[in-house]
């Protein structure tokens, strides 16, 4: 019994030792590096599949941007290029002609002919980004961006010029006036459709947006002082002038004149400014009180629809103490 | 028993202790990956190789340090790898007795690196070096060699290795992430675009170091664009 005992406590001390403290045996070593290669590819595996992460042996520095966040920091590049464009039009004249014909007495008639000219001085406009839709595709982001044109105002002279016929020139005579107004710029959205290309300068990126030339219509819009103005026009003249005017509907005339507005091209090449994404190797380095130069080369770039990825090729070298 | 005998003493000890600690690492990372946790759709993920690690260690290299009574421990050159989840750091070097040189045994420090961050003003991540480990892998003189030996497993200890750390500069990745980006204006016609910048935020996520890269998650917001002045410059006409 005595020795059983013994022998118990000789074994569970063994093994104590073996386990605890003497360390595991070749096999147990084995079994352990086994696992942990199987885990290592194990997760290699999953990175490929979820995280497409990938790996480029040239590159010294790979950086990953996922497309949620390129997507995020591309949107707010966009809106930061397209944020506070002024536009600033000046001495833009518009003219429009025409006879009118009203049912007066008898039948209808030519009751008169007017011309309508609008001269801005000038006028200004801010052009406002919405939020941009973005495409990932090859070297480029595709962007679609709806653009406001708001906030423009200025002043112009308008000249309104009366030439009665027959009845009406008889009541109304001529008109020859003259007034300055204030107008704005309606607000009215368009597209933009253009891209960001990409591409690896010296150890950055870089998107360049590209963007065609886009014609944009601005009407102009007379303020409630215009309107007042051709009200008291029409006021101060007689009874039937007036109803020869009302017929006319000059108001209508001028505003559709307007409105037609004026036309102005934002030319692409405004646009064009590199955004530089804010990752970049460095090009030189202090470590240990030693200067080194560090040449930065591209390696790659990839757009897949998960991530962008780019490579760096990196050589450090010493820095040669000037001459 | 029979184990025991063909066990490998306390090196095998501590490559089981290191392999289980790998082994914990690469579960969790397996986990974090698959809850889209870790290189996930949010992080930008920056991949450093292991050479170019290697080769910024290097250059922090020789330091050197004596330690009690008269050893002299000067390590200078580096291997690093980044592998299975963990950032090791191997460097090489001699101690020697401080009054005869001729006296030394090569050793080996193990370590690696800790201490990640991304820095608030150049925007570079920085590291540090943990030393942990010695291993005497020769040695010279002779019969003094295991006098020697004995000395440096004795007196090598957490504050030598610490003091040796503390000679390496913060190891600074030369990637840098810049916090604002600037929008030239410009003048075309009667276009004007004022300056504006755009302001980003970036704050360490994690750092793991797989498949011969370290690889340095972030996370990234980006604020909007805000106009810088009111009025353009002369720009382009």
């Amino acid at each position: 019994m005595r020795v059983a005992a013994v022998a118990a406590v000789l074994f569970a001390g063994g093994f104590a030792y073996a386990r605890f403290w003497w360390g595991p045996g070749p096999e147990a070593l084995e079994r352990q590096r086994r696992e942990v290669l199987v885990l290592s590819e194990r997760l290699e595996r999953r990175l490929r599949e979820r995280a497409r992460l990938r790996d480029s042996p040239a590159a010294s520095v790979l950086v990953g941007v996922p497309a949620g966040v390129a997507e995020r920091m591309a949107a707010a590049a966009v809106k930061g290029l397209f944020s506070g464009i002024r536009l600033t039009l000046r001495d833009l004249r518009i003219r429009k002609a025409d006879e009118v014909r009203a049912r007066l007495f008898v039948g209808r008639r030519t009751v008169g002919r007017f011309v309508l000219s609008v001269h801005v001085h000038e006028v200004g406009a801010v052009l406002r980004p919405g939020t941009p839709r973005l495409r990932f595709g090859d070297d480029r982001i595709g962007v679609t961006l709806p653009v406001a044109v708001a906030e423009g105002q200025g002043r112009a002279r308008l000249r309104f010029k009366w030439d009665g016929r027959g009845m009406a020139g008889a009541v109304c005579g001529d008109v020859d006036v003259t007034h300055e107004v204030s107008a704005s710029v309606a607000p009215r959205t368009h597209t933009l459709d253009g891209s960001l290309r990409l591409r690896v300068d010296g150890s950055a990126l870089v998107a360049t947006p590209e963007f065609a030339d886009v014609e944009l219509m601005l009407p102009i819009e007379p303020s409630a002082e215009t309107w007042r103005f051709v009200e008291d026009l029409i006021e101060r003249r007689g009874a039937l002038c007036r109803a020869a005017l009302r017929k006319a509907d000059v108001p209508a005339k001028i505003r559709s004149v307007l409105a037609r507005g004026v036309r102005v091209t934002l030319p692409g090449r405004l646009l064009e400014r590199p955004l530089r994404l804010p990752v970049a190797v460095e090009r030189s380095l202090a470590l240990s009180g030693r200067a080194m130069r560090i040449d930065a080369r591209p390696s790659d770039v990839i757009l897949t629809p998960a991530r962008l990825w780019y490579g760096v090729a990196v050589e450090l070298r010493r820095e040669e103490p000037p001459l | 028993m029979l184990a025991a005998c063909q066990a490998g003493g306390p090196r095998a000890r501590a490559e089981a202790a290191a392999l289980r600690r790998q082994s914990e690492t690469l579960r969790n990372l397996i986990t974090a990956v698959e809850a889209d946790e870790a290189f996930s759709s949010r992080h930008v993920t920056l991949g450093i190789g292991q050479e170019l690690v290697r080769e910024l260690l290097q250059l922090t290299l020789p330091v050197e340090t004596v330690t009690a009574p008269d050893l002299r421990v000067r390590l200078e050159t580096a291997q690093v790898a980044f592998e299975s989840g963990e950032s090791r750091v191997m460097l090489r070097g001699r101690v020697s007795r401080a009054g005869s040189p001729g006296t030394f045994a090569d050793l080996t420090v193990h370590g690696g690196l800790h201490r990640f961050q991304v820095a608030e003003r150049e925007g570079h991540v920085t590291a540090r070096v943990a030393l942990d480990r010695v291993e005497v892998r020769q040695a010279e003189a002779g019969g003094l060699r295991r006098e020697l030996v004995d000395a440096v497993m004795e007196q090598l200890g957490a504050p030598t290795l610490a003091s040796l750390a503390d000679q390496i500069p913060p190891l600074a990745i030369p990637v840098r992430f810049e916090r604002t980006l600037e929008l030239e204006g410009a003048s075309l016609g009667p276009f004007q675009v004022a300056p504006a910048r755009l302001r980003f935020r970036v704050a360490l996520a994690q750092v793991v170091a797989l498949g011969g890269r370290l690889w340095v998650l972030l996370d990234v917001e980006a604020a909007p664009g805000e106009p810088l002045a009111a009025n353009p410059p002369g720009g382009r006409r």
